[in-house]
């Protein structure tokens, strides 16, 4: 195979070293991010796994407009000329959730949050919420836990990250068509690291571009569009409003009379004969229960990168107003392009395979991280480097490795917790807070012991290998529901209990009969006579690069077309 | 194999250019989307379509940044084009 031609030497070396740089500065905040990321992609389904309300059949019978009277009354009135948002039932979450505001007082006026439960009509608040496995694990993807900065944090490392991107695929440049199928166990640790990190990262390129660019949006929004769009049109940001969003033109009066107009049952049904193929996600009303109250109707198929849409109507008549709707797959140019980067990044299109391909590619640039970390940490491990340089390299990867690899224990705790402290205990989810991240420290320092890095890695799997295999035990033992009872009922409660026997399985499995731990420690000892002064001579370079090339013999395929064909054959 | 040193840059050199690529390369992305926006007939989507083009031209002109030399010379591209839009966001 031929190879590309890549930059030249200087820009070679000086984007080799900005990318180092930049890899290790982001590395253990992207792995948290990508990690957390991937379990929040099951976000709704985890909800359902953790919270008691949420394992109900649908209710087709459930009539919205009542349910939607109890929450009223139970906020002392909701303000409905304001925006009121109405979430349906779905088998992962047979809830209805609603948005509102109401008014505290006669001048203060406050959001609300709550869901209604069908079978006992009991209304939670969703800010102080039962459980929160689902909710814990959604905030750390966006550092939310840290407040004020914590958005603009990971919208930074997302930034990064694509700086990242672009400067690992200049480096990689020249041998991305040689090293394509690369998947090599032979060699040095170093260029087992180097073909696991270069020939992964071209497999989920695009993906990663994707995931880059639409959290950069997320967490620098406030950098990009909003100044802009303040500087183009002045005060007047209703102008873009509109463009985006035509329904933003329809408008209420606040003095309205009250008026008995279709009922919101009605309503949803008749959206649902009209798109029999979409989910209606939620409905977002304002003035409901009086004379000219609007209702925008948001539905999805799931499928589509461009198949969710919004029907305006006014609720007396149910008449969609087309020109004030985005109807699916026939948007205009505008009104679509916010919506992709929703969908790209939250991977609500293709169904389900969509998702369960994204956790996979999250798991495999978690791997990617990990293994740049490595070769970092192997490339320095010569006689470039002092002593000191060496050990201080040693402790940063180590390091690293601790806070990244005891996410698994950790995150199989919090599902635990979820199970082990009683529902009905006051500050239960605070505590489960605690529980994780105390968990996560604890088990943080319990890896800064380990100086070979295999045996930090078998201590985790075994950890969180264990941990795992409890998880679904915990369920069926509080919930009484195991696989086989919610096999039929609850799927994805099935699913996530089976993911953590896997996941226990695998880790186990790999922690006790594949990984090897060698004899010597990781931990850097002077290579012998003239080390410790930083030697950089013509004669040291010349051994390392002898070496090094020795090394390559072995691993690249190029040159060993034997060990391709094996490496095919993998 | 770490890059080699005697292409890397130190010190002050160093400092200029990370500042460069976090509030230069921000400054000047952020001013050409808004030139082009005012130079078509529609800004709307070219202000939506920047939420995609703006990471995109953010971290190239970071790259650029560091594939020139000296900071100084890095510098002066990017105020060129903060100063070229600037110019047309204020005559147009």
């Amino acid at each position: 195979m031929k190879k590309l031609k890549g930059p030249g030497n200087k820009n070679y070396n000086v984007l080799f070293h900005t990318h180092t740089v930049a890899g290790i500065v982001i590395s253990f905040a992207l792995f948290v991010i990508f990690y957390a990321g991937a379990f929040s992609l099951f976000r709704t389904e985890v909800a359902q796994w953790e919270n008691p309300d949420m394992r109900q059949p649908v209710d087709e019978n459930f009539n919205f407009d009542e349910a939607l009277a109890i929450v009223d009354e139970t906020y002392g009135g909701l303000n409905y000329y304001e925006n009121t948002n109405i979430w349906f039932p779905t088998e992962e979450s047979p809830v209805l959730r609603v948005y509102g505001a109401f008014n505290k007082t006669d001048s203060t006026m406050e959001r609300m949050a709550a869901y209604i439960n069908p079978a006992t009509l009991e209304v939670q608040d969703i800010q102080e919420p039962k459980t929160t496995v689902s909710d814990t694990i959604y905030f750390l993807h966006y550092f939310r836990q840290l407040p004020i900065i914590g958005r603009y944090l990971s919208g930074l490392v997302g930034l990064f990250f694509l700086f990242a991107i672009v400067t690992g695929v200049f480096i990689h440049w020249r041998n991305l068509l040689t090293k394509m199928y690369a998947f090599i166990k032979e060699g040095s640790w170093k260029s087992i690291w180097t073909n696991a990190h270069t020939v992964l990262g071209v497999i989920g390129l695009p993906f990663q571009v994707i995931y880059a660019v639409t959290g950069a949006f997320f967490g620098l929004l406030v950098l990009i569009l909003v100044p802009a769009a303040f500087l183009l049109y002045g005060g007047d940001q209703e102008q873009l409003v509109s463009k985006v969003n035509p329904a933003a033109a329809l408008t209420v009066e606040k003095e309205a009379t009250a008026f008995q107009h279709l009922s919101l049952n009605e309503l949803y049904h008749q959206v649902q004969a009209a798109y029999p193929q979409h989910t209606i996600l939620n409905v977002s009303t304002r003035n409901y229960g009086k004379e000219d109250a609007l209702a925008f109707w948001n539905i999805d198929d799931h499928q589509g990168i461009n198949s969710n849409g919004s029907l305006s109507m006014r609720m007396k008549d149910g008449v969609v107003l087309k020109e004030y709707s985005t109807l699916p797959n026939d948007k205009s140019y505008s009104m679509s392009v916010i919506g992709y980067i929703f969908k790209l990044h939250f991977g609500s299109f293709g169904g389900y395979t969509m998702r369960i391909i994204y956790f996979v590619l999250s798991m495999i640039t978690c791997f990617m991280i990990i293994s740049g970390v490595l070769i970092w940490r192997t490339a320095r491990d010569n006689k470039r480097y002092t002593l000191k340089q060496r050990i201080f390299h040693h402790k940063v990867t180590k390091w690293y490795l601790a806070i990244c690899l005891s996410m698994f224990p950790a995150f199989a705790l919090i599902f635990l917790a979820n199970k082990a402290v009683p529902l009905d205990m006051a500050g239960r989810t605070g505590l489960v807070n605690q529980i994780f991240f105390l968990g996560w420290l604890a088990f943080t320092i319990g890896g800064l012991f380990f100086n070979k890095y295999a045996a930090q890695n078998k201590f985790y799997l075994t950890l969180g290998g264990v941990l795992s295999f409890l998880v679904p035990v915990a369920n069926g033992l509080v919930t009484n529901q195991w696989i086989w009872d919610s096999w039929d009922t609850y799927h994805w409660v099935a699913y996530i209990d089976l993911f953590w026997l896997f996941a226990g399985f695998t880790a186990l499995y790999v922690a006790l009969f594949e990984l090897k731990v060698k004899e010597e420690s990781d931990y850097p000892t002077p290579f012998g006579k003239g080390d410790g002064e930083h030697l950089e001579t013509d004669e040291v370079e010349e051994s390392i690069v002898a070496e090094e090339e020795k090394n390559r013999a072995v691993a690249d395929p190029v040159l060993d077309p034997q060990l391709a064909i094996k490496g095919l054959s993998k | 194999m770490p890059a080699k040193k005697k292409y890397l840059s130190s010190g002050w050199t160093r400092f200029s250019k990370v500042m460069a690529i976090i509030f230069g390369a921000y400054a000047a992305t952020f001013t050409l989307h808004i030139a082009l926006a005012k130079i078509v007939p529609d800004d709307t989507p070219v202000l939506l379509t920047s939420v995609f083009t703006s990471f995109f031209c953010w971290v190239g002109l970071m790259v650029m940044v560091y594939m020139i030399r000296r900071a100084w010379v890095g510098w002066s591209v990017l105020l060129m084009i903060i100063s070229v839009s600037s110019l047309i966001i204020y005559v147009t």
